[in-house]
């Protein structure tokens, strides 16, 4: 027989406000999806520094290591946030016409046996 | 031998009606050289891993459809109508292919693709495709 939950969000925020036993697995949890979102980022050819030459022109690329280092969890209001601060870092996710997919967050929470749901707050799903 | 998923779903979507109406053959599992015209739709596998390994018999595929429409209209009409197929008749036999056991739908999305100026229209939705041979 299937059994409905009903989470209180409010109820949850208190008691997340006011359990820092809670807070700290949160946080853990958080710290956790972002080592493995850095794990899945892909490195590829331009493991080096600075742009890649080609035909006179310059070329970033978003499989610099330094991407990967913009992963970060940090509180915010009563739960964590896991994101990646670099402004390109949705072609990463969710490619381009010229860009695969490489979705490392999605691989991350994936794997953590979680749900993913994009823009929570604007009640898109 | 596994079932190579993205190409299973690209052969089986060119062949139906629904989908011929509203973007002709234009389903690609990479875009060519040559950017389509709108609305397309791409298919790529992410992720995925068999649910067994001995045997190594049924097989998880994780694919991300990317579906980009003219309109953003054009793109969501296109993404629900393949995710009706792909809840129906996708189920089954599929001959000299393999088998679809299962297709759980996840996460789905309204990502237009900033590359461009302006802005391509896109919807993004991900879904497990479940196989066998």
């Amino acid at each position: 027989m299937a059994v409905r939950v009903n989470i209180s969000k409010p109820a949850l925020n208190k008691f997340l406000a006011t359990s820092p036993q809670a807070r700290r697995v949160l946080e853990q949890n958080a710290d956790a999806l972002r080592d493995s979102a850095k794990e899945l980022m892909p490195i590829g050819q331009s493991v080096k520094w600075g742009p890649i030459y080609r035909n006179g022109k310059a070329y970033y690329s978003h499989k610099h290591d330094w991407v990967r280092q913009l992963f970060r969890a940090r509180r915010y209001r009563e739960y964590y946030r896991v994101e990646n601060t670099y402004p390109f870092y949705p072609i990463v996710e969710w490619g381009s016409i010229k860009n695969r997919p490489y979705a490392p967050m999605r691989k991350a929470v994936r794997a953590s046996r979680l749900r993913f749901v994009p823009n929570p707050g604007r009640g898109e799903l | 031998v596994t079932v190579d998923v993205e190409r299973l779903l690209s052969a089986w979507l060119r062949s139906r009606s629904e989908i011929l109406t509203l973007i002709e053959n234009r389903i690609y599992t990479e875009v060519p050289r040559q950017v389509p015209p709108d609305p397309f739709m791409r298919i790529t596998q992410i992720g995925g891993a068999p649910v067994f390994s001995r045997p190594l018999y049924f097989d998880e595929a994780v694919i991300q459809f990317d579906f980009y429409g003219g309109p953003k209209a054009t793109a969501r009409l296109l993404m629900d109508t393949t995710r009706d197929l792909l809840a129906g008749p996708f189920y089954g036999v599929h001959v000299d292919v393999g088998t679809v056991t299962s297709v759980r739908f996840a996460e789905t999305a309204y990502v237009p693709d900033d590359m461009y100026d302006p802005p391509r229209p896109r919807w993004a939705s991900t879904a497990s495709v479940f196989t066998h041979p």
